[in-house]
């Protein structure tokens, strides 16, 4: 048993077809699952198309969720990190000549320059670290889920997350050094 | 675990500055020791604030409203109801002129077709036909909303 999940209601309506339930769904989770996606890609049309695979398994599973059994976040997650995976490796079967392109950090004015090209910086620090690092990073900074949903997304335990997490910061403080 | 200045320096090297990424648990504990320990606890915040000012300056992709129309067009449907209050309420009926048709249809229908297929048919119209129009009305208005 999970503790109580703030999705399940929307998703019962969402089996039942319910159009106001699949809006509020689509609001709530793909903003989340496509900065998941685009953070672990690095491409932004590549994070789409993970989006777009993702919901529809949503959409197929809705009718079929079991309450309790697990965070649909959580599971949610699981599957975009997943289908995530599956690009990164055919990704690496093909041999890559130039580096994929980097998430739009969407120049905001009143951050200036400096902002974005710090933030462009970031996602390329982001790319070069170790898959695993870079997941965790991305799971409990960017994501925000707690150390245990995201130890458990990961399928390690929350001593090895925090080691992850660790030496993952460590290598990106060393590389974002000079923009810090 | 107890909460130590190791344990804390640990703690925003793992999770960063914001106490609300730490793991629930050692919050209360890390807020003690701050208030016992500041100047020294300080520091790794700092240290570990800078990183995080950095790292939100990533910013995710933008959502497009195409992405997200594609997603929702692509949900589950609500079937829709294929009984006689289904097709009723589009054609506009006044609800006595529905209730009538839908008794007098119904009753012819039974007379040809015998009792099975009788049943078949949408029930809540018999009930309205033969309760009175206004239940009719009801009922009929209600099936397209289904």
């Amino acid at each position: 048993m999970v503790e109580s999940d703030p999705d399940e209601a929307l998703l019962a309506r969402v089996a039942e077809g319910d159009p106001a339930a699949v809006r509020s769904l689509v609001a709530r989770k793909l903003p989340r699952i496509l900065s998941l996606a685009g953070r672990m890609l690095g491409d932004t049309s590549a994070a789409e198309d993970v989006a777009q695979e993702a919901f529809l398994r949503v959409w197929k599973m809705a009718g079929q969720w079991i309450p309790g059994r697990a965070r649909f976040d959580t599971w949610l997650h699981r599957v975009v990190l997943n289908l995530c995976y599956d690009r990164l490796r055919r990704r690496r079967e093909i041999t890559i000549a130039d580096p994929p392109e980097q998430a739009d950090e969407g120049a905001d004015p009143d951050r200036g320059l400096h902002a974005a090209d710090t933030g462009r910086l970031v996602g390329v620090a982001m790319a070069a670290l170790p898959e695993r690092q870079r997941e965790a990073i991305i799971l409990c900074h960017y994501q925000e889920l707690s150390n245990i949903d995201a130890a458990d997304i990961m399928g390690v335990s929350v001593d090895a997350l925090e080691s992850l997490l660790a030496r993952g910061r460590r290598a990106l403080r060393a590389a974002l050094a000079p923009a810090m | 675990m107890t909460m130590t200045p190791n344990r804390f320096k640990h703690l925003t090297e793992a999770y960063g500055a914001d106490v609300a990424r730490w793991p629930k648990a050692e919050r209360a504990d890390a807020a003690a020791l701050m208030a016992d320990e500041p100047t020294i606890l300080r520091e790794a915040l700092s240290e570990a604030n800078q990183l995080d000012e950095a790292l939100d300056l990533w910013r995710p992709p933008e959502v497009r409203s195409a992405l997200r129309e594609a997603v929702v067009a692509a949900a589950p449907k609500r079937r829709r109801r294929t009984g006689w209050s289904g097709w009723l309420a589009p054609l506009g009926l006044g609800a006595g002129l529905a209730g009538a048709c839908a008794a007098g249809v119904l009753f012819g229908a039974a007379g040809f077709t015998g009792v099975g297929q009788t049943q078949a048919l949408d029930t809540d119209v018999i009930t309205a036909a033969t309760a009175g129009y206004d239940n009719a009305a009801d009922i009929v208005g209600s099936g397209d909303a289904v």
